[in-house]
């Protein structure tokens, strides 16, 4: 990460627009590691200002995935937190920006059920999901939709 | 002299290019300035309403 990720000017600009960037050596800081419950380096957490963790993940990632990453996270955020006008508009710019990204198909399954907490809306749930059969026929996500119509 | 005037020709030729790179930055930082402990994070978080982004790392 140290290496490839975190030099590249996007991930840099990206990261310093968005968040409070934080780094603790899991070596010499295993209380906080503790708390968090990790066992393996990188694993990396979104958390909010009030240090809460709403989502992680581990292993190297390269900046093109690397960025979906954290904009899903975000998004996710905002889900938990019920504030579904945010966490569309998070997850549509996951789709809208890196739609190759492997963690687009995830982000169009979760931004149907944005829509539909938003409004109660049925059928932009229905909508959203077969959106993803049909972008994302192979992810795991697709299977979760299958019954869809 | 003409060395003097080589030197000052081809400082004027590389200026403008490091302007260009410096402006395409935008005025982000050169490289992410870590915080270095939580509750650090969590005050500025407060301060800005900025998410965290916590790296765990193990160093090589």
């Amino acid at each position: 990460m140290g290496t490839v990720t975190y030099p590249d000017s996007a991930v840099i600009n990206y990261i310093s627009k968005n968040f409070i960037p934080l780094q603790i050596n899991i070596q010499t800081n295993a209380e906080i590691a503790g708390i968090y419950r990790v066992f393996w380096t990188p694993t990396i957490l979104v958390l909010d200002f009030n240090g809460t963790e709403y989502y992680h993940f581990n292993g190297f990632l390269p900046p093109d995935e690397f960025i979906p990453q954290l904009e899903f996270g975000l998004g996710t955020m905002a889900l938990e937190k019920q504030d579904y006008k945010t966490a569309t508009i998070q997850l549509k710019s996951v789709i809208d920006k890196y739609t190759r990204s492997d963690i687009a198909p995830q982000a169009q399954y979760w931004l149907g059920v944005s829509e539909y907490k938003d409004a109660h809306n049925v059928e932009a749930l229905l909508n959203a999901w077969r959106k993803l059969k049909k972008d994302y026929p192979d992810s795991i996500w697709a299977k979760k939709v299958s019954f869809v119509k | 002299m003409l060395k003097y005037a080589l030197s000052l020709f081809a400082a004027l030729a590389i200026i403008p290019i490091v302007g260009i790179g410096i402006a395409d930055n935008k005025g982000a930082p050169p490289a992410i300035v870590w915080e270095k402990t939580l509750e650090d994070a969590i005050a500025k978080a407060k301060t800005t309403g900025k998410s965290i982004l916590l790296d765990f790392f193990a160093p090589t």
